[in-house]
Protein backbone atom coordinates (compact mmCIF):
# COMPACT_ATOMS: atom_id res chain seq x y z
CA UNK A 1 0.00 0.00 0.00
CA UNK A 2 1.21 3.66 -1.05
CA UNK A 3 2.23 5.65 2.25
CA UNK A 4 0.95 9.24 2.38
CA UNK A 5 3.04 11.68 2.45
CA UNK A 6 4.00 13.25 5.44
CA UNK A 7 4.22 16.72 7.45
CA UNK A 8 5.68 17.02 10.67
CA UNK A 9 2.57 16.97 13.27
CA UNK A 10 2.00 20.73 14.49
CA UNK A 11 -0.31 22.12 17.07
CA UNK A 12 -1.71 25.70 17.11
CA UNK A 13 -2.90 27.17 19.88
CA UNK A 14 -4.95 30.25 20.12
CA UNK A 15 -6.57 32.21 22.90
CA UNK A 16 -10.80 32.94 23.37
CA UNK A 17 -11.09 35.74 24.54
CA UNK A 18 -14.93 35.23 27.14
CA UNK A 19 -16.88 38.53 26.94
CA UNK A 20 -15.51 39.33 23.20
CA UNK B 1 11.75 13.32 30.81
CA UNK B 2 10.24 11.39 27.71
CA UNK B 3 11.29 8.19 25.84
CA UNK B 4 10.25 5.56 23.41
CA UNK B 5 8.30 3.35 26.60
CA UNK B 6 6.39 6.42 27.73
CA UNK B 7 2.54 6.13 27.07
CA UNK B 8 0.82 9.44 25.89
CA UNK B 9 -3.05 9.51 27.50
CA UNK B 10 -5.51 12.23 26.13
CA UNK B 11 -6.42 14.27 29.01
CA UNK B 12 -9.79 14.25 30.55
CA UNK B 13 -10.38 17.74 30.81
CA UNK B 14 -11.00 18.58 27.35
CA UNK B 15 -13.63 18.50 24.12
CA UNK B 16 -12.60 17.58 20.81
CA UNK B 17 -14.00 16.67 17.54
CA UNK B 18 -12.78 16.04 14.14
CA UNK B 19 -13.52 19.10 11.85
CA UNK B 20 -12.36 18.97 7.87
CA UNK B 21 -9.68 16.24 8.87
CA UNK B 22 -7.91 18.58 11.40
CA UNK B 23 -8.81 17.46 15.31
CA UNK B 24 -9.82 20.72 16.94
CA UNK B 25 -9.59 21.21 20.88
CA UNK B 26 -11.22 23.12 23.49
CA UNK B 27 -10.25 23.15 26.91
CA UNK B 28 -12.75 22.67 29.60
CA UNK B 29 -12.14 26.40 31.13
CA UNK B 30 -12.70 27.73 27.74
CA UNK B 31 -9.87 29.72 27.24
CA UNK B 32 -7.78 27.77 24.65
CA UNK B 33 -8.50 26.07 21.54
CA UNK B 34 -5.75 23.96 19.72
CA UNK B 35 -5.40 22.86 16.41
CA UNK B 36 -3.48 19.59 15.27
CA UNK B 37 -2.73 18.75 11.47
CA UNK B 38 -3.17 15.55 9.52
CA UNK B 39 -0.20 13.74 11.19
CA UNK B 40 -0.78 15.43 14.59
CA UNK B 41 -4.32 13.71 14.39
CA UNK B 42 -2.96 10.55 14.09
CA UNK B 43 -0.23 11.01 17.03
CA UNK B 44 -3.55 12.11 18.82
CA UNK B 45 -5.89 9.69 17.58
CA UNK B 46 -3.34 6.76 19.08
CA UNK B 47 -2.88 8.16 22.10
CA UNK B 48 -5.21 6.44 24.52
CA UNK B 49 -2.77 5.15 27.12
CA UNK B 50 -2.40 1.61 25.10
CA UNK B 51 0.45 2.48 23.36
CA UNK B 52 4.15 3.36 24.06
CA UNK B 53 5.47 6.47 21.98
CA UNK B 54 7.68 3.65 19.90
CA UNK B 55 4.55 1.62 18.99
CA UNK B 56 2.99 5.41 17.76
CA UNK B 57 6.10 5.64 15.69
CA UNK B 58 6.20 2.74 13.70
CA UNK B 59 2.76 3.40 12.87
CA UNK B 60 3.38 6.49 11.72
CA UNK B 61 6.11 4.58 9.73
CA UNK B 62 3.77 2.14 8.13
CA UNK B 63 1.30 4.90 6.86
CA UNK B 64 3.40 8.16 6.17
CA UNK B 65 6.31 8.00 3.90
CA UNK B 66 8.93 8.54 6.62
CA UNK B 67 11.80 7.16 8.17
CA UNK B 68 11.66 5.70 11.49
CA UNK B 69 14.31 8.39 12.67
CA UNK B 70 12.48 11.49 11.70
CA UNK B 71 9.50 10.41 13.09
CA UNK B 72 10.96 9.43 16.51
CA UNK B 73 12.29 13.06 16.76
CA UNK B 74 9.18 14.49 15.39
CA UNK B 75 6.58 12.60 17.60
CA UNK B 76 8.73 13.21 20.78
CA UNK B 77 8.66 16.40 20.20
CA UNK B 78 4.92 16.58 19.39
CA UNK B 79 3.98 14.96 22.50
CA UNK B 80 6.22 17.45 24.60
CA UNK B 81 4.38 20.03 23.30
CA UNK B 82 0.82 19.12 24.31
CA UNK B 83 2.26 17.69 27.40
CA UNK B 84 3.58 21.13 27.88
CA UNK B 85 0.13 22.27 27.11
CA UNK B 86 -1.32 19.62 29.64
CA UNK B 87 -3.27 17.91 26.74
CA UNK B 88 -1.65 15.24 27.25
CA UNK B 89 -0.70 12.99 30.26
CA UNK B 90 2.39 10.74 30.31
CA UNK B 91 2.46 6.94 32.07
CA UNK B 92 4.98 5.04 32.29
CA UNK B 93 8.93 5.41 31.09
CA UNK B 94 10.15 8.43 33.07
CA UNK B 95 6.58 9.77 32.98
CA UNK B 96 5.56 10.96 36.88
CA UNK B 97 1.85 9.35 35.79
CA UNK B 98 2.31 6.02 37.26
Amino acid sequence: MEREEYHKPRIKSEAIEIGA
Amino acid sequence: MLSLDSYPQRSDELVWRVIDGEVVILTTDGHEIHTLNKVGRVIWELSDGTRNIKEIVSLICERFDVSFEVAKADVLDFVKQLEDKKILQIRGGDGDGN
